[in-house]
């Protein structure tokens, strides 16, 4: 009976582990896009400072979960997302305007697309 | 290189503690949920280890599921017939009072060279001296054969005999196993006198000493001592 209610206990525990690691990642990819975005408008209305200090932030909300998300997630996609946006702040330092605004809405597609395939959907199950 | 020892040490030692909870079956003898569980294991532990750009939890997440799944299927299928029947199935009886039951043997596909294959493992030729043959669920086939046609039993001879006892290490390789000297009711005084007996000097040149409940030694001495 201990194994039974140890080994429930254990797959309960797994569970909702899963289901606090997909929150966490959904934060986590939510924020960062937010931040992105805001810098889009920014780049939008010309303030390229602006949006640099934007893309720099998303960049150390990202990173601060670094350790994190290269626990959870396959390591392709962290490296990619890390090429992504020092190429993101690349480009604006160097005023790649149009090229910038390309790697941006690129970088929030993928990271849309990472929290996406996290959720428990019949999609993504299947 | 050191993340794939490392990788292989936590994954390894995942797999042997997995395997141990299952208990002291042999493979042969798993029932299909511990088999499934077993191949399983092993594929998964193996994609982490060899591929880095995959986290370790992703080995260890679904293993640890499976081992959980299985304790409380263990538990459940201890518990209930029904689903014990429904996970592990019936044993089959393919001989039935000598007779071979062809709808049967249909049923469980195997074939008579199978059955006379597994017969013959057993060191049964003679398919005619076979009561009854079941085959099991873990997949292996017990035969019981006529009475007349079983070996003669020393009760049956009218011979008595010894009862044998159960041997347990005393040493092992050089190694003083304290414990079992002292459930055989012995000491170390009782095993200087034996090696002494025995022609050794020193316990390290011991291969293997075993004594049984009725008192009887085996020794072994180790190569290059004689």
């Amino acid at each position: 009976m201990k194994r039974l209610i140890l080994s429930l206990a254990l797959l309960a525990a797994l569970a909702g582990l899963g289901a606090w690691n997909t929150s966490r990642i959904d934060d986590s990819c939510q924020r960062t896009c937010a931040l992105l975005r805001q810098a889009q408008e920014r780049g939008e209305s010309d303030d390229w400072t602006g949006a640099e200090e934007l893309i720099r932030a998303a960049w150390a909300e990202w990173n601060q979960r670094s350790t994190y998300l290269y626990t959870v997630l396959r390591h392709d996609y962290t490296d990619e997302i890390y090429t992504e946006f020092h190429e993101l702040i690349e480009l604006i330092e160097w005023g790649e305007n149009p090229e910038y605004a390309a790697a941006s809405s690129r970088l929030i597609a993928q990271l849309e697309h990472l929290s996406e395939a996290e959720r428990l959907t019949l999609e993504n199950l299947l | 290189m050191l993340i794939a020892f490392a990788r292989t040490f936590v994954l390894y030692l995942l797999i042997i503690i997995g395997i141990r909870l299952m208990g002291k079956k042999q493979v042969g003898e798993l029932e299909p949920t511990e088999l499934v569980l077993a191949m399983l294991m092993s594929d998964l532990a193996a994609v982490p280890m060899q591929d880095f750009g995959i986290p370790l939890l992703f080995g260890v997440v679904p293993i640890v599921t499976l081992l959980c799944i299985t304790m409380v299927l263990s538990v459940l299928t201890m518990r209930s017939l029904r689903l014990r029947l429904l996970l592990s199935g019936r044993p089959s009886i393919i001989v039935e009072r000598g007779k071979l039951l062809q709808k049967e043997l249909g049923k469980t596909r195997m074939t008579p060279d199978e059955l006379m294959e597994e017969l013959r493992l057993q060191g049964i030729t003679d398919l005619s001296t076979v009561k009854y043959a079941i085959l099991e669920t873990s997949g292996r086939v017990s035969a019981i054969l006529y009475s007349n046609r079983q070996p003669a039993t020393p009760e049956q001879l009218g011979i008595q005999l010894e009862e044998p006892g159960l041997p347990l290490t005393i040493v092992d390789n050089g190694q003083l196993y304290p414990d079992n000297l002292r459930r055989r009711g012995l000491n170390r005084a009782w095993l200087s006198e034996e090696l002494k007996r025995q022609g050794v000097q020193n316990i390290k040149e011991v291969f293997l000493l075993t004594v049984d409940e009725t008192g009887g030694v085996y020794f072994s001495r180790k190569d290059g001592n004689a």
